[in-house]
């Protein structure tokens, strides 16, 4: 391959973790091309970032950012028609920072070689702060040729850019670890209840877990907002039955039975069905909360004395 | 005031390291226990020894019991000629064991009327806790009886900051309990994925290395490198430990009514590894069931 060493760098899709990337991107003195369609467009331009019409707009960059909600969006934005696989140019690189499966990341890879672009899948760990931030962890999948040519980006982007093999890998890693969390944040939620509904006060019994075994780093992220009723979407519930359903997806591509994972997307699927989907993972607890009649609160938030 | 004279009941994998602590801090200890041979043991580390449940109770003014589960502890305390009858007024009964809260209110209910105070204070943190006094103590109980203990309490788990006093009579069970739930169940989690993740041809040592910089937990960061190594012997927790904890966990929530969705699944899988007569070796070979079903094994690229 090889060309397209220099040009400005695309990104598509401004939620909250895409804007703080390209906010990072931009500090870090990256030309920027934002499209009009997305809302906060504008306040990057204010800053620096290029708008464009559409994608065609993106034919001079060197890279390309996506980062969407799954891997539909992704597939349409890249693979679509009207794509970027369509306006980029030979030896520019496609970096997918959104969470959309390693099945999408090969195809891909494969799609867009045939055109002479690079891809790289880099999900991300890491909040809209960490994004904002530039401390994000990537987890970068794709040929080395890809994965150098997009390497200066990453670091721009984490703190620490994993390689984690070739096409799809990253996506692998990211589901998986999205998989294990989600479905030990739902044990959780059921062993926070169980202990509340033994009479056990839920403050008290956070630190018991936190002083223990049963430490993690999804007890210490969502257990002190669900002790204050804080259900306020940093993330969204939704975004959890996503997840788990790409886990669940890999599985199903291997003939791999996932139990557990299974069973916990039914959990967050009722807290869907309960209306939570647009509230933080932290709402969840409610649904469970209602069936046995007890709240897994500060005692101030308990309504008692 | 010197801390008073101690029996102690159970000198297993946790109740040995805990009698030795006390025995070290200068606190004066009878052992006993069903085989001679642990009684012996701890007799080397300055106890004295008791021929019974009942005699490790004489003169004492405290009685641990670190025993398997609530069969043992309302055998060991219930039955005619037992410990219940054997302790003196005003002292204090403190079962360390994991036990269920319903069986500990039982105790404690008889042994309220012989005017004996009954504290349940199970422990988290293993055998390697317990030697190295880094344990998490729950105590149930009354408070006032919670204060006395506290000192003994202390010397027993090695750091007064992880002591909790978490409610009346049973909580600390249930405590634990649902602690055990919460880990040994995420840790059937981690061993899912890290079978698909084996079958996906992804590096192991790396997805552990990526696990524990961002989704992490006690138990994956703890319990992998054993998997991704195969070091399911010495247990440090035994599987079949792993499958009571699991099993009286469900069932303190079906004595409360509370649906649970995972745990159960879970105790399933270490029931099947149970099944395949794997139970006397680390908690952590429940893997091999799940690695049963992906035809993969897991383990890191430098474990031969």
């Amino acid at each position: 391959m090889g060309e397209a060493k220099g040009g400005p760098v695309g990104f598509v899709g401004l939620g909250k973790m895409g804007f703080g990337m390209a906010r990072a991107l931009l500090r870090k003195g990256y030309p920027l091309v934002v499209l009009q369609r997305n809302k906060r467009a504008a306040e990057l331009a204010g800053q620096g970032a290029e708008v464009a019409e559409g994608l065609a707009g993106m034919a001079p960059c060197r890279a390309a950012l996506t980062s969407l909600p799954g891997p539909a969006e992704v597939r349409e934005v890249v693979l679509g028609p009207g794509g970027l696989a369509d306006h980029l140019r030979p030896g520019s690189v496609v970096i997918d920072t959104s969470t959309s499966g390693l099945p999408l990341a090969r195809e891909l890879a494969e799609r867009l070689a045939e055109r002479g672009i690079l891809s790289v899948d880099a999900p991300v760990h890491g909040g809209p702060d960490a994004a904002e931030a530039g401390t994000l962890h990537v987890l970068a999948g794709g040929e080395t040729e890809a994965v150098e040519a997009a390497r200066d980006i990453l670091e721009a982007l984490g703190e620490r850019v994993h390689r984690a093999g070739g096409p799809g890998m990253g996506q692998l890693a990211k589901v998986l670890c999205n998989t294990l969390n989600h479905t030990q944040y739902v044990a959780l939620c059921e062993g926070l209840v169980l202990a509340a509904k033994a009479g056990i006060d839920p403050e008290l019994f956070f630190q018991v877990l936190a002083s223990g075994s049963g430490d993690s780093q999804i007890l210490r992220y969502r257990v002190p907002r669900i002790l204050e009723g804080d259900f306020r979407p940093r993330v969204r519930l939704d975004i959890l039955y996503k997840d788990l359903e790409l886990g669940l997806e890999q599985a199903r591509l291997l003939a791999f039975p996932l139990l557990l994972p299974a069973l916990a997307q039914q959990v967050v699927q009722r807290g869907r069905a309960a209306g939570l989907g647009e509230m933080d993972p932290t709402s969840l607890i409610t649904v469970l909360e209602k069936e046995v009649g007890v709240l897994v609160r500060k005692r101030a938030h308990r309504g008692e004395a | 005031m010197p801390p008073p004279a101690v029996g102690f009941i159970g000198l297993g994998k946790m109740g040995a390291p805990m009698a030795r602590r006390l025995l070290r801090a200068g606190v004066a200890l009878r052992a006993y226990d069903i085989r001679p041979e642990a009684i012996r043991a701890l007799e080397a580390a300055g106890a004295r020894p008791a021929a019974s449940p009942a005699g490790a109770a004489e003169g004492a003014g405290v009685v641990f019991t670190s025993l398997p589960g609530p069969k043992e502890v309302e055998e060991v305390t219930l039955r005619p000629g037992g410990l219940a009858e054997a302790m003196a007024p005003a002292t204090i009964h403190i079962d360390l064991s994991t036990s269920l809260p319903s069986t500990t209110r039982k105790v404690g209910a008889a042994l309220g009327e012989r005017a004996v105070e009954m504290l349940d204070a199970p422990v988290a943190g293993g055998a390697e806790g317990a030697e190295a006094g880094r344990l998490t103590l729950m105590v149930g109980g009354a408070r006032k009886a919670f204060l006395r203990a506290k000192p003994l309490l202390d010397l027993v788990g090695g750091d007064p900051s992880k002591v909790f006093h978490v409610g009346p009579l049973g909580a600390g069970h249930a405590a634990k309990l649902a602690n055990n739930l919460i880990h040994l169940t995420g840790f059937v989690v981690s061993c899912e994925l890290l079978v698909l993740a084996a079958k996906a041809g992804l590096d192991l040592d790396f997805l552990y290395e990526v696990v524990c910089e961002g989704p992490w937990s006690v138990s994956f960061r703890n319990k992998v490198p054993r998997v991704l190594r195969r070091q399911f012997l010495p247990p440090r927790s035994t599987l079949e430990m792993c499958h009571k904890d699991v099993e009286l966990g469900v069932a303190l929530a079906k004595e409360l009514g509370v649906p649970l969705t995972l745990a159960p699944a879970a105790l399933q899988l270490y029931q099947a590894a149970r099944a395949l007569g794997w139970g006397e070796l680390d908690g952590a070979a429940v893997v091999q069931v799940v690695e049963a079903y992906g035809g993969v094994t897991v383990r890191s690229a430098g474990a031969s």
